[in-house]
């Protein structure tokens, strides 16, 4: 698999190191529910079958976080841009 | 000799000798292994897997499933090396495999006799019970009696590697379509790779008499290939066979560099495994013929007609003396007319077609071919071909032939096509499977593509090459195909001889008889998959090649649904089978990772160094000297010199990340369980972090070297995963924070200098004006300065030891001599240099924790750190640290153990049980993480994670350790078992 | 493996001298002398830095994985807002001097180990390692790339047509490099010096 990582161009996949999901945010740890939103951050994740965001980070190039969308059906890599300036601010 | 007196492509300039079983034989330069042994009249080439039956030659390519043999001698002895892709060298050595005591008489053929009892489903049904048996008796049974060739025991002596490509249009095969696809595609400009398993360019043009552009096919394809290698943007790659398609237009292949000479060029790699990134594919990987299923198809000298050509026309060798054709289509037709001509004997031409194309009939009469339609080849008789049964409407008819070539229509070679989850489509009209969706950027041409007669391939190899080639913006107005003729190539669906005697073979190489699919029907496994796998139809190296949609096919007829309906198994790379070592490529034995050094590492080595891999890194375990007996006498005396004068150790492994930014002090309050931003300049504190599930990731100190300049230390194991985790921080949590993060570690050698006597010896080596007192430098204190007479350091006097103790950090060019300068300002100290296990004795001495207690399932609170985390702040894992279950007191915690009788030896890995209770799981309570024996103490001590360990100092319990038969009973003891009130820390 | 390479031991740099095939496919060069520093600046303070560059340097901070070469510093863009500048002596007090604080800036000298390859079959020869494309009508001079090379983080440069590419290895990774290297340069001959 190759991905577009928006500073370095193509690369292949084994450059990169994955997280998983790039769509759940980090709760507000003041909150009041705080322990079951955090539950919920760190364990539970959705598994679709299609079109997905994954965090990636381009470890062997230039270390940046990648939001990359991935077709999990098929390996296509739709898009990938930086996660800085994109992700919660908290 | 069977070897034709002129004709074929072979150099007969160049003869060559080899050897088979022993015999010498000869060849030319030109030949495979296959068309020597035909040229030199050896039809007995193998035993089968299952049966031991004899075996020959089928095919003349990759997809050969019966001349399997042992290649080469020693070291290099390679088992199951299909004959039909060897390229005969001087002095080649092959052996047949899987017989006992020879290929002529097999002990094991007793089993052909035994194949009613053998036949599919057999191991499953009969050696369920009981289940030791298998193990013990019939596994290695049938390991001896059913099998492949012998692997050499000896490591392979020969080198791989692996490299990469890139190009915009690949072209898969360099027969009549690739050659033109590579052409269009290069002529239009597109950078083009063309690579082909052969060792000679051309595929069919060069086994069939045909013309192209008015001359002969082998020439033509020897011209184009000529242009092709002499364009820049075109690379030729022969011996290659592309195996695999994968994401994104990668592509796997393997370049046999020096398999075709006895042994690899000085300085060559024996295979090249290539990644090749293409943009376009074409898929121009040809058709395979297909066996006809009748019993006794399998006997020596049986052959795929296509394969007999091959040999005919390509090598000058005849594969019998009287041949029959038996078919259901025109091409073997051309075939039998080839022999023919070539001034072979023809006995007959079996279709069981009632209607053939006149042209092929009338030539057939003109050449004196006797022709039987309608007609059936039912059996065979002899070990290798003596004679066959053939039935027609007038009755059961004996030839006597040694030579058999069948044709059951042609499989176009879409394997590739169907490695991106492609599912192929049966077309009626010339009774094959066709691509479906092929992978995303692949087109599929010529004969692979269904596209049969030689001006349809040339035709569609200029098409889809030109079509690539413009998708990427090449346009060039493609020129005309070659001139060629589209050969008559009608076909009628036929599988099997219904009213055939003996075994007929589906599967050759893995013994699938047509018999086992009907038990498979029969019994349910109906569905292609669990046909595959109950019969193993298609399971061998070979990957079914020749038997796959022949078995299925009779799986549809026998379950009264189309072919269509019944559908095709999954294709998986590799195409054929791949060398694991090709895979490792470089990276084996020493270089199978790279091995770090410290900057210290020839230093350490002049010591007398023992080293230790840990991780990547390359460090000093321990310096033995004279006299001494054991590693443990070694670092005892170490521990012992440090505790009692001054040691030192290379420390340059931990991770060092430079953070420098407004918000640093505001950043590590969220990443340390504990506080930093308080952290005053020139102090160092240690800190512990979280992962955001609760548990500990890993500890260390950070300094603080300016008011928005900090420097943390991670553990050697950690440094690029704590990095990875602040990066993931910054840029995805909170992307506000104005912190940079470099990571340092290479930069600095740091030597940790350790024991009372440590102080004086730093004094000698630091450069005039720096203050050492406890005063100006306490305990966790930390400074620039310059040592050696002006080299730029950093000082932090932190512990690992427990000793009065300082790290120095110095550019990691002046590593080496500051350990120098140390060693030789501690000469009147006794200072010894020690490793990583006197450092990891005197931190459990210490209680300090480790990678042990640091093992992913340990909350700070388990390891004693509770009191270290900050109420007063958000903290990454703080909200999932405080889950009920982490706050459960009964976890195991952190506690210290010492032998009852001060004499045991003490076990990492014991397990924890009350006194008086079983060493069973249900009295488990903890265990043991890191053991040491305590030269300070005299005995062994241990660290443990025991359930509310750190209030139950004083019992005593059981240490089992089963596996190693250890029963200790221990003390409950504080984790500090020195000093453990820090005195000596802070002289 | 080659015999040849077993004969050293995988934590030092293979010493000058010619391996492998004869000739001089690849040839090696150590480049010292030359200092080198990490710049990382917050994404808000990029531009500030590039009119200090320009200001003070007379270069373009590059905006991408290239060089910008002036007479006594160079900058090679490693990542968003992340360069490595190599100069003569001083480098990281001159850089810190213009400037800080708009980048942090950390001394890399002792961190980095630069190598020149050139030779006539030198891409042949990385290709063998590295996954991405050098061909010349791809990768030009002042192309950079960070990147991994036989399992080893590299940051590398193109620095004429020759081909001469820079390479910038993380100092512990020195030895793998290096074995990387002559082995795959084998074939070729190989000139380390």
């Amino acid at each position: 698999m190759r991905i577009p990582c928006p500073y370095c161009g193509w690369r292949d996949a084994q450059e990169f190191a994955y997280l998983g999901d790039a769509t759940v945010e980090r709760p507000d740890p003041a909150a009041a529910d705080a322990p079951a939103r955090f539950h919920d951050y760190v364990y539970l994740r959705e598994n679709p079958a299609g079109p997905h965001s994954e965090l990636w980070r381009h470890s062997a190039g230039c270390r940046q976080w990648l939001a990359v969308r991935r077709d999990t059906t098929t390996h296509e890599i739709i898009a990938a841009e930086f996660v800085r300036g994109r992700g919660a601010r908290r | 000799m069977s070897r034709l007196r002129q004709g074929g492509l072979i150099d007969r300039s160049r003869p060559l000798s080899f050897s088979f079983d022993g015999r010498s034989l000869a060849g030319f330069a030109g030949d495979t292994l296959a068309s020597a042994l035909i040229a030199n009249d050896v039809a007995l080439v193998g035993r089968s897997f299952k049966y031991h039956r004899p075996r020959g030659i089928f095919s003349a390519g990759s997809e050969e499933p019966n001349a399997l043999v042992e290649l080469g001698a020693g070291a290099r002895r390679e088992p199951n090396t299909r004959a039909t892709t060897v390229e005969l060298y001087d002095g080649l050595i092959a052996a047949s495999q899987n017989r006992w005591p020879s290929l002529a008489f097999d002990l094991f053929a007793i089993n052909a006799l035994l194949s009613p009892l053998l036949g599919a489903g057999f191991y499953y049904k009969t050696f369920m019970w009981p289940a030791k048996a298998w193990e013990k008796i019939y596994e290695p049974a049938i390991r001896r009696a059913a099998g492949l060739g012998r692997a050499s025991l000896e490591p392979d002596p020969d080198a791989y590697e692996k490299a990469h490509a890139f190009c915009d249009v690949l072209v898969i095969g360099a027969g009549p379509a690739g050659l033109m696809a590579a052409r269009a595609s290069a002529r239009a400009g597109a950078r083009v790779i063309l690579a082909d398993e052969d060792f000679l360019l051309g595929g069919r043009l060069n086994a069939e008499r045909c013309e192209v552009d008015g001359e002969a096919g082998s020439a033509f394809a020897a011209n184009a290939v000529a242009e092709l290698a002499s364009l820049p943007n075109v690379r030729v790659f022969s011996r290659t066979t592309v195996f695999g398609v994968y994401d994104s237009g990668i592509y796997g292949a393997l370049e046999r560099v020096g398999d075709h000479l006895a042994e690899p060029l000085a300085y060559a790699p024996r295979q090249r495994l290539w990644r090749i990134v293409a943009k376009r594919a074409v898929l121009a990987a040809g058709a395979t013929e297909r066996p006809i299923v009748f019993g006794g198809n399998d006997r020596p000298g049986v052959m795929a007609a296509q394969a007999v050509q091959t040999y005919l026309n390509r090598f000058a060798a005849m594969p019998a003396r009287q041949i029959a054709l038996f078919a259901n289509n025109d091409s073997a037709w051309r075939v039998g007319l080839d022999i023919a001509r070539a001034g072979g004997e023809v006995a007959a031409i079996i279709d069981i077609r009632r209607a053939v194309a006149p042209t092929l009939t009338e030539e057939a009469r003109r050449l004196g071919v006797r022709i039987l339609l309608g007609g059936q080849v039912v059996s065979t008789s002899g070990k290798r071909l003596r004679s066959i049964k053939v039935a027609t409407e007038k009755g059961v008819e004996r030839l006597s032939v040694d030579g058999l070539a069948i044709s059951g229509g042609f499989s176009p070679n879409l394997h590739l096509a169907g490695h991106h989850g492609g599912r192929p489509a049966w077309k009626d009209d010339i009774a094959a499977f066709v691509p479906g969706r092929a992978p995303p950027g692949l087109l599929v041409a010529g004969a692979a593509a269904g596209r049969f007669g030689l001006a349809a391939c040339l035709a569609d190899g200029v098409e889809k090459g030109a079509m690539a080639a413009r998708d990427l913006g090449f346009h060039r107005k493609p020129d005309a195909p070659p001139r060629a003729e589209d050969e008559a190539a009608a076909v009628e669906p036929f599988w099997r001889v219904g009213a055939s005697r003996g075994a007929a073979f589906v599967d050759f190489q893995n013994d699938v008889t047509a018999k086992d699919v009907q038990i498979a029907h029969a019994e349910g496994f109906r569905a292609v998959e669990h046909l595959k796998r109950y019969t193993t139809l298609g399971m061998a190296t070979d990957q079914g090649k020749t038997s796959n949609v022949t078995g299925l096919a009779i799986m549809a007829a026998l379950a009264g649904r189309s072919i269509a309906e019944t559908g095709a198994t999954t294709f998986r790379p590799p195409y054929t089978p791949v060398a694991i070592a090709a895979f490792a490529g470089h990276h084996r034995g020493k270089d199978f990772r790279p091995t770090r050094p410290t900057p210290t590492h020839a230093w350490a080595e002049r010591q007398g160094a023992v080293f230790v891999e840990t991780g990547l890194w390359l460090r000093a375990q321990y310096f033995p000297r004279a006299g001494e007996r054991d590693w443990l006498e070694s670092v005892t005396r170490e521990v012992k010199a440090t505790r009692a004068s001054v040691g030192l150790i290379d420390a340059s492994t931990f991770g060092k990340i430079d953070l420098q930014g407004r918000d640093v002090g505001a950043f590590l309050d969220r990443v340390y369980i504990n506080t930093f931003s308080t952290l005053p300049i020139g102090k160092v504190r240690y800190g512990i972090m979280l992962r955001e599930d609760g548990f500990v990731m890993d500890d260390g100190t950070t300094a603080r070297l300016g008011e928005t300049h900090y420097l943390m230390t991670t553990t050697t194991a950690n440094a690029a995963k704590i990095y990875q985790h602040l990066e993931f921080c910054l840029q995805k949590l909170w992307p506000e924070l104005d912190v940079k993060l470099t990571s340092v570690t290479e930069q600095w050698a740091q030597i940790a200098l350790a024991g009372p006597n440590a102080r004086r010896v730093l004094r000698a080596v630091i450069d005039a004006g720096v203050d050492l007192s406890n005063d100006a430098l306490p305990y966790m204190g930390a400074r620039e300065a310059t040592v050696m007479g002006g080299v730029k350091a950093r000082l932090f006097r932190v512990s690992f030891s427990g000793e009065l103790g300082y790290e120095i950090a110095v550019p990691a060019r002046h590593g080496e001599a500051l350990a120098n300068a140390l060693m030789e300002a501690g000469r009147g100290y006794d200072i010894a240099p020690y490793g990583v296990e006197a450092l990891s004795v005197m931190r459990i001495e210490k209680g300090h924790v480790s990678g042990p207690e640091l093992n992913g399932q340990t909350t700070a609170r388990d390891l004693g750190f509770g009191r270290l985390a900050s109420a007063k702040k958000h903290y990454i894992g703080r909200v999932m640290a405080d889950r009920p279950a982490l706050r459960d007191p009964a976890r195991p915690s952190l506690a210290g153990f010492k032998p009852v009788d001060r004499v045991s030896r003490l076990r990492a890995g014991a397990h924890f049980t009350a006194l008086g209770k079983p060493a069973a799981i249900e009295h488990d309570e903890g265990h043991m993480t890191s053991v040491a024996f305590s030269p300070s103490l005299g005995h062994w001590i241990g660290l443990g994670l025991l359930a509310r360990g750190s209030e139950r100092i004083g019992e005593r319990m059981r240490a089992c350790d089963p596996v190693r038969g250890g029963d200790v009973e221990v003390e409950i003891c504080s984790p500090v078992f020195v000093d453990p009130d820090g005195e000596r820390l802070r002289v | 493996m080659f015999d040849f390479l077993t004969r050293f031991p995988p934590a030092l740099v293979i010493p000058p001298g010619r391996y492998g095939a004869a000739g001089a496919g690849v040839i090696a060069t150590r480049i010292e002398g030359l200092e080198i520093a990490s710049l990382a600046a917050a994404p808000d303070r990029i531009e500030e830095l590039r009119g200090r560059c320009r200001a003070d340097f007379g270069l373009d901070l590059p905006a991408g994985p290239r060089r910008a070469a002036g007479e006594d510093v160079e900058f090679i863009g490693v990542g968003p807002g992340r360069w490595l500048a190599l100069g003569g002596e001083g480098l990281e007090e001159r850089l810190r001097s213009r400037l800080s604080p708009a980048a942090a800036i950390c001394d890399q000298s002792d961190g980095l180990i630069l190598f020149d390859l050139t030779g006539p079959r030198l891409r042949d020869t990385l290709a063998k390692g590295l996954a991405i494309d050098i061909d010349p009508s791809v990768f030009r001079p002042g192309d950079a790339a960070t990147t991994a090379v036989a399992l080893i983080g590299v940051t590398f440069w193109l620095l004429d047509e020759k081909p001469t590419f820079r390479f910038a290895v993380p100092r512990s990774y020195a030895p793998a490099f290096s074995r990387f290297l002559v082995a795959s340069a084998a074939e070729f001959g190989c000139v380390v010096s």
